[in-house]
C-alpha cells in the first residue's frame, strides 16, 4: 500500500504546479504610493464586494524601548483609541486646561508616595485628582473614536504590539474610505491621550491577565529575560508594572510625536477602490504629517551564547517544556526560509517529526510545536520548540526525545520527501492566503517594512522551492548549538 | 494620447481634492450593493442535502459536512465519546487509506481533512487546490463513508484525551467559564458532560461504531462545497459518491436543561493577581424567536465591543478590567443563558460584581438611550455588507440555516427584524430575561485578597475543580516509564560498551579537546574576561 502510494505520489509532483499566482498578475492589481514627508502606501484593488481593509504599520515596538519606559509602545497602541483635537472633543481649551492640572497632581502624588508623605495628604490629592478626571471626561466626548467607526460599520477594529512594530487595523464599507484618511491622519496628527492615567490600569489588568494570573504567560516572560543577556529584545512588551504605573502623559505624548510619523508608517489598503481617485485624498490627508525621527539604530547584538540556560517555574499548571536557540533575523532571507523548512520538519503538522514520535508513536506529548522568530524578527532572534507532555511523563525524558531530533537533523540530511512537503505547501499557503482583504493588508505592510520589498512573499515561495537538504543540514549545524540552548519548564507547584 | 488624458484627469483631480475639518462633513457615494451568491440545493435520494457554489476567483475547493450529534450524544459512563470519534474519524484512515497515509498524501498537496464535534453536531470540512481535488474529495467521502477506526489511533485519541482532561485547570479563566457554564445548564443536564479519566478509560472501538451507524447518515446532514469546480460535473460526482451513504434518519437529542440553584460558586486560586468572574443565568430563547433581535441589539449595548456599557464604564471610565463583556447567547435550537465576564484585580472583586450588577439594573429600570439603540442600529445597517465579503461565508452560512431547519433567507430576515427594534424592546428584554436576584457566580480567585466577603452577593458553594482519577493515574503512569527508562538505561549501557570497543584512536583524541574546551568556557574569572567586564 505504502509502496502504491509513493508512486501516486511521484507521479503527482511531477504534475504539480499547474498554477500558481505569479507576481505579474499580483502586480497589476498593486500600487505602491510614496509621499514627499515618506509615508508609503500600498493599494491592492480587489473588487470583489464593496468592503475595504486598512492596515496601518508603525515601525516602532519593545525593542526600541529601555528602562524606565518599558511598554510604552503598547501603552501608546491604547491611546490610539482616545481620540484627538477633533474626535472626541467638547470643550477642547477647557479639557487641555484640565489635562494640564491633572499631570500636575500626579507629579505631586508620587513625590508624597516616594518620600513616605502623609496618607492622609495622599488620600486627599487622589480625591481631588478623582474630581478633576470626572470634570475633564465631562469636557469631552469620550469614546467617540470608537463610535464613529462601529457606527459606519467597521469590522475588525483593533490593534496590537510586538516587540518590533505597533499596528493597528479596521475594515469599513467601501464608499466610506474618505473616513479612514481623516480618522487615520488625524489620529497621527493631532492625538489627545485621554483618560491617560485610567487607561494606564487598564493596561495594569492586561499584564495581570496575561502575564501574572496565567502560567504560560509568566514562563514566557521569564524565558525572554534569560535568553537575552544584552539585546533589547529582552523586554516584554506588556513592560514592567513599575513602569506602566508611572507614565506621564508627557512622556509618552513626547516618545509619540518623535517617533510616530510618516518616517515609520507604512499603510496597506486593500478592497474595493479607484487607485488614481484615492491617491489625491491620501496625498491631502496623509501629507500633513510632520516628519519626524527614527528610534535610535540598535547596536547591540546579542553575544554568542555559550552555555546552556534555563529557568523553572512552580505553578497551578501541568508541566510545559519550552526550548529555545538563536537564530539570524528575517532579513536573512536564506535563513529565514531554511528555519521555516525547520519548523515545518520538525514539528508542524500531522507529519512532522515530532509529532509522529511524540504524540503518536510514544503518547508522550499531547502537543508539540515550534515557533520561528519569537519574541520578533526584525533582528537576531529565536527558534523554539515546545511540548506539552501527557501526564505522568517526565520533562526531562521530553527534553531527551526533543534533543535527539535536533541531533538528527543536524547528523543526517532531510529525505526529500519532506522537504517536498514544505515546497507544495508554501505554494498552496500563498493561494490560500489571497482569499480575505485583511489578510493581503497584513502581508504586503508586513513583507514591505520587514523585507523592503513586497516581491519578497513571492521571492520566498522561490527560496523555499530552491532549498535543498544541504541547505536545512548547514543552518541546524550553524544554530541549533548543544551550548545555545535555552530552557523554560513549568513544572506543578504541588510536588 | 490616452496617457496625456488620464494625466490631465490625474492633474485635475489633484488640485480639486479638498479634505474637511471635520469627519461630519464629508460626504459619502452610495455603497455599490454587494454580489449575493445563490447556491445550487442539490437533494440526493437517500435525504441529503447539498449546496454547491461555483467561484473561480482561485483555484481552491472546500467544503463541509455537518451531522447532527454531539456531547450531548454521549452515553453516560462514556463522557468524551463524541469528541474521540470526531478524531479518530479522521486519524483512523478508511478504506483507501490508512489514517498516516492521509497524513501523508494531504500534506505533500497541502490539503486537508478535518473533523471535529462540539456540543449538538459533528463536522468534517477538506480544503484543498483545484487539481488534487479528485483524490481529495474521494478521502473526504470515504473518512465519513468507510471510516476504519484503527485500534492505535483510538488509544492516541484517548491518552490525547486524557492529558486534556488532566490540564484543563491549568488556565483560571476557562475554570471560571467552565463551572458556570456546568451550573447554568445543571451539572445533570445533557450539556454538562463531562469526559473524566475513567469515563474515557471505558470506551472501546464498539461504541464509536455505533456512533458512526446512527449519526453519519445522509438524513441527518448537510453538505456545501464552494471553489473552483464545473457545477454540473460537481452534481454528477456528489450524486455518485455521497448517494451511496446509507439513509437513517434525523436524529432528535435531548436538550433538556435543569439549571443549578443560584448563589456564588467559587473555586480558590492562591498565587494569581486576578479573579476570575462569570455570572448570568438561563434564557430559554431560540434563535428563531421573535425577541432575537432585541436580544442581540440588547447584548451589544450591555457588553459587546468597545462602546458597550460594560467597557465605557467598567474598562474605560474604571480601569477596573481589560476586556470586560456580557451578551445572551441564543443558539439555534435550544435555551441559551445570559452570561456576563469579568476579569480584575484581586480587590476589586466586590466592586466589579456590584458595577456590572448595577449596569444591568439600570437598563432594565430605565432602559437605554434614543442615541444606545440608534448607534447600534447604524452599526448593523452599515456593517451588513461584510456578511457579502466572500462567497463562501454566505453559503456556509446558508448551510447552517438548513442544516437547523431554518429558512435560507433567515439572515435577510433577521436584518429587517433588527431594523424594527424600538427602545421600549431593549429594556423588556433585559427585564424579560435577566435575573438579578437569581444569577448564577462563578469565581476563581484568592479570596484572601478580596475587597469584601463573597456572601454578601448570596450562598457561597465552594467547588472543588480536582481531577478524578489523577493522583492515581500519575501514580501508574510514573511507575511505568520508570521501568521503561531502567530498560533504555540498562541497553544504552551495553551500547556504549560495545561501541567503545570499536572507537579509533583519532575519536578519542578529539573527545579530550572537546573536554578541554568545555573547561576553559567554565573559568569565569579568566583574566580576560575581566578585563571585559571593567569597561
Amino acid at each position: 500500500m505504502i509502496k502504491r502510494l509513493s508512486v501516486f505520489l511521484l507521479i503527482l509532483l511531477f504534475v504539480l504546479p499547474s498554477f500558481s499566482i505569479s507576481e505579474k498578475e499580483f502586480e497589476k492589481h498593486l500600487t505602491v504610493y510614496k509621499l514627499k514627508n515618506g509615508l508609503t502606501f500600498l493599494l491592492y484593488e480587489r473588487h470583489d464586494a464593496p468592503v475595504v481593509s486598512f492596515h496601518t504599520y508603525v515601525d516602532v515596538g519593545s525593542v526600541n524601548e529601555t528602562y524606565g519606559i518599558t511598554g510604552i509602545s503598547h501603552m501608546l497602541e491604547h491611546m490610539a483609541f482616545k481620540g484627538t483635537t477633533t474626535v472626541g472633543a467638547r470643550d477642547l481649551k477647557k479639557e487641555m486646561a484640565l489635562l494640564d492640572r491633572i499631570d500636575n497632581l500626579f507629579g505631586k502624588l508620587y513625590q508624597l508616595e516616594d518620600s513616605n508623605g502623609s496618607k492622609e495628604e495622599i488620600a486627599r490629592l487622589k480625591k481631588r485628582i478623582a474630581k478633576l478626571q470626572r470634570e475633564a471626561e465631562q469636557a469631552a466626548n469620550i469614546g467617540e473614536f470608537d463610535r464613529i467607526i462601529s457606527e459606519a460599520g467597521g469590522e475588525d477594529l483593533n490593534a496590537f504590539t510586538t516587540a518590533d512594530a505597533t499596528q493597528y487595523h479596521y475594515s469599513l464599507p467601501s464608499n466610506k474610505i474618505e473616513l479612514f484618511c481623516f480618522l487615520e491622519s488625524d489620529r497621527f496628527l493631532n492625538p489627545v491621550f485621554r483618560q491617560f492615567y485610567k487607561e494606564r490600569e487598564v493596561v495594569a489588568e492586561e499584564r495581570r491577565m496575561r502575564v501574572e494570573s496565567n502560567p504560560f504567560g509568566k514562563l514566557l516572560e521569564e524565558f525572554q529575560c534569560l535568553c537575552y543577556k544584552y539585546h533589547p529584545y529582552q523586554i516584554p512588551t506588556i513592560g514592567a508594572m513599575s513602569d506602566i504605573q508611572r507614565y506621564t502623559r508627557k512622556k509618552v505624548e513626547g516618545y509619540f510625536r518623535k517617533y510616530y510619523g510618516p518616517q515609520t508608517m507604512t499603510i496597506a489598503i486593500v478592497g474595493d477602490f479607484d487607485t488614481e481617485k484615492l491617491k489625491p485624498m491620501l496625498k491631502e490627508y496623509f501629507g500633513r504629517l510632520p516628519v519626524g525621527k527614527r528610534p535610535a539604530k540598535i547596536v547591540t547584538k546579542e553575544p554568542l551564547q555559550t552555555a546552556v540556560r534555563k529557568v523553572v517555574l512552580r505553578e497551578h499548571s501541568q508541566p510545559v517544556y519550552l526550548v529555545g536557540y538563536h537564530r539570524p533575523s528575517a532579513r536573512d532571507r536564506k535563513a529565514d526560509v531554511a528555519f521555516s523548512a525547520i519548523a515545518q520538519i520538525l514539528g508542524e503538522g500531522r507529519t512532522s517529526r515530532l509529532y509522529r514520535r511524540l504524540v503518536n508513536k510514544e503518547r508522550k506529548a499531547l502537543y508539540v510545536g515550534c515557533f520561528n522568530g519569537w519574541p520578533g524578527d526584525k533582528y537576531p532572534s529565536l527558534f523554539l520548540v515546545y511540548a506539552v507532555p501527557t501526564p505522568g511523563t517526565s520533562l526531562d525524558d521530553i527534553a531527551r526525545e526533543i534533543d535527539q531530533e535536533i541531533e538528527r537533523l543536524k547528523n543526517e540530511p532531510v529525505k526529500p520527501e519532506e522537504l517536498n512537503k514544505v515546497k507544495s505547501q508554501a505554494k498552496a499557503e500563498l493561494i490560500y492566503s489571497l482569499d480575505s482583504n485583511q489578510g493581503i493588508a497584513s502581508m504586503l505592510a508586513n513583507y514591505y517594512v520587514k523585507l523592503g520589498d513586497w516581491r519578497e512573499i513571492f521571492r520566498e515561495v522561490d527560496m523555499i522551492e530552491k532549498l535543498t537538504p544541504g541547505d536545512i543540514q548547514f543552518y541546524a549545524k550553524k544554530y541549533l548549538r548543544k551550548n545555545g540552548k535555552n530552557i523554560g519548564e513549568i513544572i506543578p507547584a504541588d510536588n | 494620447m490616452k496617457k496625456v488624458i488620464s494625466f490631465i484627469f490625474i492633474v485635475f483631480s489633484l488640485a480639486s481634492f479638498s479634505i474637511v475639518k471635520n469627519y461630519r462633513e464629508i460626504k459619502y457615494p452610495p455603497l455599490k450593493s454587494p454580489h449575493r451568491v445563490k447556491p445550487v440545493i442539490l437533494k440526493l435520494k437517500n435525504g441529503l442535502t447539498v449546496l454547491l457554489l461555483e467561484d473561480h476567483e482561485l483555484p481552491v475547493i472546500s467544503g463541509e459536512i455537518m451531522f447532527h450529534g454531539g456531547s450531548v450524544c454521549d452515553p453516560e459512563g462514556k463522557e468524551g465519546l463524541s469528541e474521540i470519534f470526531s478524531e479518530v474519524l479522521r486519524s483512523g484512515g478508511n478504506s483507501i487509506m490508512s489514517g498516516d497515509e492521509m497524513d501523508n498524501f494531504l500534506e505533500e498537496t497541502a490539503s486537508s481533512i478535518e473533523c471535529s464535534s462540539d456540543e449538538t453536531s459533528v463536522t468534517a470540512e477538506f480544503k484543498c487546490l483545484r487539481e488534487n481535488f479528485q483524490k481529495v474529495f474521494d478521502l473526504f467521502f470515504e473518512t465519513i463513508h468507510s471510516p476504519r477506526f484503527d485500534s492505535k489511533k483510538i488509544q492516541v485519541a484517548k491518552s490525547r484525551m486524557s492529558a486534556i482532561i488532566v490540564r484543563r485547570n491549568d488556565d483560571p479563566r476557562s475554570i471560571a467559564r467552565r463551572v458556570f457554564l456546568r451550573r447554568v445548564y445543571g451539572l445533570k443536564s445533557p450539556f454538562s458532560k463531562q469526559a473524566e479519566l475513567n469515563t474515557i478509560s471505558s470506551i472501546s472501538r464498539n461504541d464509536l461504531l455505533l456512533f458512526w451507524k446512527k449519526h453519519l447518515v445522509a438524513s441527518n446532514a448537510v453538505m456545501y462545497i464552494y471553489g473552483d469546480f464545473n457545477i454540473e460535473n460537481m452534481k454528477k460526482l456528489v450524486k455518485e459518491r455521497f448517494g451511496k451513504l446509507t439513509r437513517g434518519k434525523r436524529v432528535n437529542l435531548n436538550l433538556n436543561i435543569s439549571p443549578e440553584k443560584p448563589g456564588i460558586y467559587f473555586v480558590e486560586r492562591k498565587g494569581v493577581t486576578q479573579s476570575n468572574i462569570v455570572f448570568g443565568n438561563p434564557v430559554n430563547l431560540e434563535k428563531r424567536d421573535s425577541d432575537y433581535p432585541a436580544a442581540v441589539l440588547f447584548s451589544k449595548i450591555v457588553g459587546g465591543g468597545f462602546s458597550s456599557r460594560f467597557m465605557r464604564t467598567i474598562r474605560r471610565d474604571m480601569g477596573l478590567s481589560y476586556s470586560p463583556y456580557a451578551f445572551i447567547s441564543v443558539p439555534f435550537e435550544h435555551s441559551g443563558y445570559f452570561m456576563a465576564v469579568i476579569n480584575t484585580r484581586l480587590n476589586a472583586t466586590g466592586r466589579v460584581i456590584d458595577v456590572a450588577k448595577k449596569i444591568i439594573a439600570d437598563i432594565q429600570k430605565s432602559g437605554v438611550t434614543d442615541d444606545e439603540l440608534n448607534q447600534v442600529k447604524e452599526e448593523f445597517l452599515n456593517s451588513y455588507v461584510f456578511q457579502f465579503d466572500s462567497k463562501e461565508k454566505q453559503v456556509a452560512k446558508a448551510a447552517i440555516y438548513l442544516f437547523y431547519g431554518y429558512p435560507m433567507d433567515f439572515n435577510e430576515r433577521f436584518f429587517n427584524a433588527v431594523k424594527r427594534v424600538k427602545k421600549s424592546d431593549i429594556q423588556r428584554i433585559a427585564k424579560k430575561y435577566i435575573h438579578l436576584d437569581k444569577l448564577v457566580f462563578s469565581v476563581v480567585g484568592d479570596s484572601s485578597k478580596f475587597d469584601r466577603p463573597l456572601n454578601v452577593f448570596g450562598p457561597v458553594h465552594p467547588v472543588d475543580v480536582s481531577i478524578p482519577g489523577l493522583k492515581e493515574m500519575q501514580k501508574r503512569r510514573a511507575m511505568i516509564m520508570k521501568i521503561k527508562t531502567m530498560k533504555q538505561k540498562a541497553k544504552r549501557v551495553t551500547d556504549k560498551k560495545r561501541k567503545r570497543k570499536k572507537e579509533s584512536k583519532t575519536e578519542k583524541t578529539e573527545k579530550k579537546k572537546s573536554g578541554l574546551n568545555r573547561f576553559i568556557l567554565m573559568a569565569p574569572f579568566d583574566g580576560a574576561f575581566f578585563v571585559d567586564f571593567i569597561v
